[in-house]
């Protein structure tokens, strides 16, 4: 009977658990055989693996976190760790391999197929920074998880000319918080790929005060060059030209928590299944992604070569917006 | 007679609720209700406007304050308490309902002293006015804080990870203890019970090896733990209350916990976000009653009192009484919480 390994690693976004679901079942149902590697490519080093049934992953779809537990683990980049990753799978008899996870774990991916191992690769990462995948497992419950955040804090503005800062996460991506900013109706957002002069940003905190904006919101993301914490202590000295009073809220790790939107269930399912349905075709060294709204199959050594760009458009967008 | 209505001090879900609560319960009695913008300033600055059936249509679900509010203390302000009398003649204010914590509260207390009719309301999300078992905005604020617990959990176990939350609750515990017990927290730390490093460490690495290698961890803002000093504070310049502002022992734990344990640690300070969105059931009913008492006492001439909720009744308790005691954590929810670690 083939056998297929599968394993999550990285940053944990919610529908890994989903997408760990579609790809038993799925293997399952074409009558694979499924072990999984605990604790991502940390776990494929040591030989940790539990096998899989169709049973192990009833109840899960709904579930934040991952059943087969996450890593990031530099040691895979090198030997012995490579070598001992190869064993792993030798020993375990596994045809092949999926390997949920963001940029990091791709590059794990790829340095595997370099070594002949039949791979698939599934993108998943709150950051939406992947190269080959237009939008990833976990990106939108994060989305909304920082929208119901901004929602939030609007109401409590109530107290006199309050502006907020709101960081949330991407790390060197401004995504999340370019779509925070539009969905959330912001008055200004920073990103990382953008340079971002904090005296304009008090310039235009102070026209929309103006304006007659009794409070303001201003989307950062943690990758940005001026985070909340550079830019509260920025706002902090210039208090009197502001015409607000700040407040920071870094929204950390309850972004990456929480059981998965149905988008994200629906996505990890799809994207789960499709990575099934290649190894079993036999095409193998890819990441199953969507591109233009479709499942389609990345080379892994062009999702590890390249850089995924942000759409600016929506920047201009959220300016206009703000007026 | 002519009621007006303010709110002041800090947001809590669950004001406009007991704005239209006073409004409603007063417009059957026949009485006109006023609003007064942005807490007690508005009394300084004559901001007052009659409320129209219009303005509280729709409002109970939304958090926030339709009528604004601020920390200002009239007593403060040069001239301020006379301004405030000056408004309450032009504006021929018979009676005040004052919907705040113990700081709005404490002007309502002494505008009553110099002969003022004024009826009070508790709200903080910290739950720490006296006389009341609940305050407006509590119940609203713990959720958010069980949220926070439910959403980390997950990714804590994913990476084996200690998950250090921070939470309001000024020099109380209740946000800390009850969110954290409602939130399956590990560890739960309060300001009315002081701890230590040593503790701290030893109590997880105990569920490291009960082969629970992940933890959330509870903190209140005003939590003392010895081997950090005194309370860590954000301002040390005192408001207008003589308060200076709590927060950054989230990520001070952190540091200590890491690098002492070796756990890989994470902060996540909810600040604001307790404070917003739409009220709970408990915070909506809990206004709504409190609105209506209000109206209640002023037609039975009780001045100079606040609306309280003792068990499941509303009673009411002489605003000297409230300004007088303190209301600090159960300790019975603390334990109760500790037998879960």
């Amino acid at each position: 009977m083939p056998r297929l390994a599968v394993l999550t690693s990285g940053g944990d976004a919610p529908g890994m658990n989903a997408a760990i679901r579609a790809v038993v079942r799925t293997a399952t149902f074409y009558g694979w055989d499924v072990t999984g590697v605990r604790h991502g490519y940390a776990g494929l080093i040591a030989g940790e693996t539990v096998p899989l049934t169709a049973r192990d992953v009833g109840g899960i779809i709904q579930l934040g976190g991952t059943i087969l537990h996450s890593a990031r683990c530099p040691e895979f980049h090198e030997e012995p760790g490579r070598s001992q990753g190869l064993r792993t799978l030798r020993d375990h008899r596994a045809d092949a391999l999926v390997v949920i996870g963001g940029n990091g774990s791709q590059c794990g991916a790829h340095d595997l197929a370099e070594a002949g191992v039949p791979v698939v690769g599934v993108g998943s990462t709150i950051d939406n920074d992947l190269y080959g995948a237009e939008i990833t497992i976990g990106v939108d419950t994060a989305l909304n998880i920082a929208l119901e955040a901004v929602d939030r804090l609007k109401t409590t503005a109530s107290a006199l000319q309050r502006a907020f800062l709101v960081e949330v996460m991407g790390r060197n991506c401004g995504y999340l918080a370019l779509m925070t900013a539009v969905a959330g109706g912001a008055e200004a957002v920073v990103i990382p790929e953008m340079d971002t002069d904090p005296e304009r940003l008090v310039e235009d905190l102070r026209a929309a005060a103006e304006r007659g904006k009794a409070h303001a919101m201003v989307v950062v993301a943690e990758g940005a060059r001026y985070n909340a914490e550079k830019l509260i202590g920025f706002f902090r000295e210039h208090r009197d030209r502001l015409g607000y009073e700040v407040r920071a809220t870094i929204l950390g790790h309850v972004q990456r928590g929480g059981a998965p939107t149905a988008f994200d269930r629906l996505l990890a399912t799809r994207l789960g299944a499709a990575a099934v349905e290649q190894v079993i075709a036999g095409r193998y060294g890819v990441l199953i992604g969507l591109r233009r709204g479709e499942i389609a199959a990345t080379p892994l050594e062009e999702v590890v070569a390249n850089k995924k760009t942000l759409d600016l458009r929506l920047l201009d967008l959220a300016r206009k917006l703000a007026t | 007679m002519r009621i007006g209505v303010l709110t002041g001090g800090g947001d809590a879900p669950g004001l406009n609720a007991a704005i239209r609560a006073v409004a409603r319960a007063g417009w059957r009695e026949g009485y006109e209700v006023l609003g007064i913008r942005n807490g007690w300033l508005g009394l300084v600055n004559g901001d007052v406007a009659l409320l129209s059936p219009d303005e509280v249509t729709g409002i109970l679900p939304r958090g926030g304050t339709i009528l604004g509010t601020s920390r200002t203390n009239p007593f403060k302000i040069e001239n301020g308490s006379q301004r405030v009398m000056d408004a309450l003649r032009s504006h021929r204010l018979d009676v005040l309902v004052a919907i705040g914590g113990d700081d709005t509260l404490s002007v309502g207390l002494k505008l009553f002293q110099m002969g003022v009719h004024v009826v009070g309301v508790p709200k903080t999300m910290d739950n720490d006015v006296p006389g009341t078992d609940y305050t407006i905005g509590f119940d609203s604020a713990v959720n958010v804080v069980m949220d926070a617990c439910d959403k980390l959990h997950p990714t804590a176990e994913a990476h084996h990870r200690v998950m250090v939350i921070e939470v309001m609750g000024r020099d109380a515990g209740w946000v800390a203890a009850v969110g954290g017990l409602a939130g399956g927290a590990d560890v739960i730390l309060v300001p009315e019970v002081p701890s230590t490093l040593d503790d701290i460490c030893a109590r997880l690495r105990a569920r490291h090896e009960r082969g629970k290698t992940f933890s959330v961890l509870v903190v209140s803002e005003g939590a003392k733990v010895k081997e950090l000093g005194t309370q860590v504070v954000q301002d040390t310049k005192p408001d207008a209350y003589g308060h200076v502002r709590l927060g950054g022992i989230g990520n001070v734990l952190a540091r200590e916990v890491e690098a002492r344990t070796g756990y890989e640690c994470r902060v996540t300070v909810l600040g604001h976000l307790q404070r917003g969105g739409s009220p709970s059931v408990f915070d909506r009913v809990l206004a709504t009653r409190f609105g209506v008492a209000a109206i209640a006492l002023i037609k039975q001439e009780q001045f100079g009192y606040m609306v309280a909720l003792r068990g499941n009744r509303i009673t009411a308790v002489p605003l000297e009484e409230v300004l007088g005691g303190s209301h600090s954590l159960d300790l019975e929810l603390f334990e109760i919480a500790s037998l879960f670690s």
